[in-house]
């Protein structure tokens, strides 16, 4: 990737997925199976672009995000049953998410691969169990969440949507920033950006407390559109798994990857769910092996690929004879 | 900055691996402006030397300062913004990265100050290393004489006072050779002190103001290059390492 490559005005295309999630709002929310679809996607788009910050950026494989999204989720279900409004309780959730993760994540980011990927499962795993064992959240049977007056869907919509505009702009601002430089460097090799400079540890840190607030503010999110929390859903092993699976189809380290494997991961868990429940995940781990063995990359730098080809057949078309 | 005070001096340096002690008991002193050769058999332990200089490698005994200033005991990271940079025996690229943004990290990351963008610097580093010309291609393309004159870029676009440099001539041809000490006189002209360590006898002899020899982790002489090279047990260690092949217990 070119990590100061991008000189293309940004701005433009993200003025067209304002405009692209504006324009579909009526239609979605209007139906409430739409609008269902809609909120599962931006939450999914958050999740997996959190994801990639370290997974992709720092080549540091989690299966332990949903320990950052059940914290989300807890966070403002307890709050809002305490009486706090559900808006006011979100910088709560990513604060509790972000000093959750870094407390984990610093003992953790100190291993790296293989070593870093089970840590992880253990911090998640013992997380559900010890939340499961905890009473005053409701043990395993979770917290339901009162039914709001205005649920017409709009709000949430609109909520979603921030959501996943914000991460993936997030994901994009660090791509380019002194601080994806140093994630990408220490990905590589981390001991030349050691020696160049970089502080390994701390980088990896600051990102992981970036990826865990945005993870956070999705499980906040999703416990405000699904008015039910319970241990087993959002501090599921299935969950972390779905993020790996989703980057890893889109495309990992790249910004469009978590978008469009969120996507992808949707559309086939709808499509499977209605038939075969169950196996989304079996079906999605095949698309991951042929992916793996025919596309290692991901789709988004295919279609990136083709994308710029059909750009330049496009001006050949325009100018023919290629004169500038 | 003292006039006195040497950019870089060692005492007691001290590192084992197991029974094997790598390091043991070196002093070195690197002065202000200076080139020192470091050379040795194989085995020897230059490149432990470095590994605690850098401190990617804990010591076990010994002092290390840097324009008189106790860096013993820093972490890599901070011993590289403190001001002494390294190259690696085997180049370390960023795969993934550009030319450009790999010597970006170095010059973003590296001792602050200079009053200058880090882009700009990585630019001018990138120039000094011939590298310009490839400055959008992936490493992954360059061939070894090129990432060897960019693992040289990377480094000086940290900004360091003292650069130690490992085997950069290796397994280059003779041109490539001199140009890459070329390189060497132009970032010593800018005001770097450089440790080179160099089995390339030409380069090395060549380039160095002061050569010390190591030899099973001892340091058995020091001079000028001429001195050096004539020096009895320096022949013998190096006639003694090339017939010993292999070995390296001892
Ligand atoms: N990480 C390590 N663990 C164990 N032994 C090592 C390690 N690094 C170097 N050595 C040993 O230390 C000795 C010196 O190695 P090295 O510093 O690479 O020598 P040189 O660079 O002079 O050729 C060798 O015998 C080598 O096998
Ligand atoms: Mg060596």
């Amino acid at each position: 990737m070119t990590v100061f490559g991008g000189r293309r005005p940004a701005w433009r295309l993200w003025a067209l997925a304002v405009l692209a999630v504006a324009l579909a709002a009526p239609i979605l929310v209007a139906n409430p199976y739409t609008s269902r679809l809609s909120q599962l996607l931006f939450l999914n788009v958050a999740l997996a672009s959190a994801w990639n910050l370290i997974g992709g950026f720092a080549g540091q494989i989690s299966f332990g995000n949903s320990s950052l999204f059940g914290v989300g989720a807890y966070a403002t279900a307890m709050l809002w049953l305490a009486g706090v409004p559900p808006l006011l309780t979100m910088p709560v959730a990513a604060a509790a998410a972000a000093a959750y993760g870094a407390a984990w994540g610093w003992p953790c980011l100190r291993l790296r691969g293989p070593y870093f990927a089970i840590a992880t499962i253990g911090v998640a795993e013992a997380t559900r169990i010890a939340v499961n064992q905890f009473d005053p959240a409701g043990g395993a049977s979770g917290l339901t969440l009162p039914i709001e007056q205005d649920a017409g869907g709009g709000a949430l919509y609109v909520m979603g949507a921030v959501l996943a505009l914000g991460s993936v702009l997030v994901s994009d601002r660090i791509r380019r920033s002194r601080l994806g430089l140093g994630l990408f460097a220490l990905r590589e090799d981390a001991q030349a950006a050691a020696a160049s400079g970089v502080n390994v540890a701390r980088q990896q840190v600051v990102a992981f407390a970036i990826a865990a607030a945005l993870t956070g503010l999705a499980g906040s999110y999703y416990a405000q559109f699904t008015l039910y929390v319970v241990p087993e859903k959002v501090f599921g092993f299935d969950l972390s798994i779905s993020l790996v699976l989703m980057v890893l189809v889109g495309g990992i380290g790249t910004v469009a990857g978590p978008i469009l494997g969120a996507a992808v991961y949707l559309i086939l868990e709808q499509f499977v769910l209605a038939s075969l429940p169950d196996i989304h995940l079996a079906m999605f781990g095949l698309l991951l092996m042929g992916i793996v063995l025919f596309e290692p990359g991901g789709l988004a730098p295919r279609l990136a690929q083709a994308g710029s080809g059909a750009r330049s057949l496009i001006r050949r078309w325009r100018r023919p004879g290629g004169t500038s | 900055m003292t006039a006195g005070v040497p950019l870089l001096e060692v005492r007691g340096l001290t590192k084992s691996f197991g029974g094997l002690t790598a390091v043991r008991d070196v002093d070195l002193t690197l002065q202000q402006d200076e080139i020192l050769g470091l050379i040795g058999p194989n085995g020897a332990g230059k490149t432990t030397l470095f590994n605690l200089l850098s401190g990617s490698l804990p010591r076990d005994a010994g002092s290390i300062r840097l324009r008189g200033r106790e860096i013993a005991g820093s972490p890599a990271h901070r011993t590289c913004q403190l001001g002494l940079a390294r190259t690696f025996q085997v180049p370390r690229p960023f795969l993934s990265l550009t030319v450009f943004e790999s010597v970006l990290v170095g010059a973003s990351f590296g001792r602050r100050g200079g009053g200058e963008a880090p882009w700009a610097r990585a630019e001018r580093c990138l120039r000094l290393a011939r590298l310009l010309r490839r400055r959008d291609s992936r490493v992954a393309a360059l061939n070894l004489a090129e990432r060897k004159r960019l693992d040289l870029a990377r480094a000086l676009a940290t900004r360091p006072y003292a650069l130690l440099v490992d085997e950069v001539a290796a397994g280059l041809n003779p041109s490539e050779v001199k140009e890459t000490v070329h390189i060497l006189r132009r970032i010593h002209e800018g005001g770097v002190g450089i440790i080179y360590v160099e089995h390339v006898m030409d380069a090395v002899m060549g380039v160095s103001h002061r050569v010390q020899v190591i030899d099973r982790g001892r340091t058995i002489a020091v001079g000028s290059p001429g001195e050096v090279t004539r020096n009895p047990t320096v022949i013998e260690a190096y006639l003694g390492g090339s017939d010993g092949g292999g070995e390296s217990d001892g």
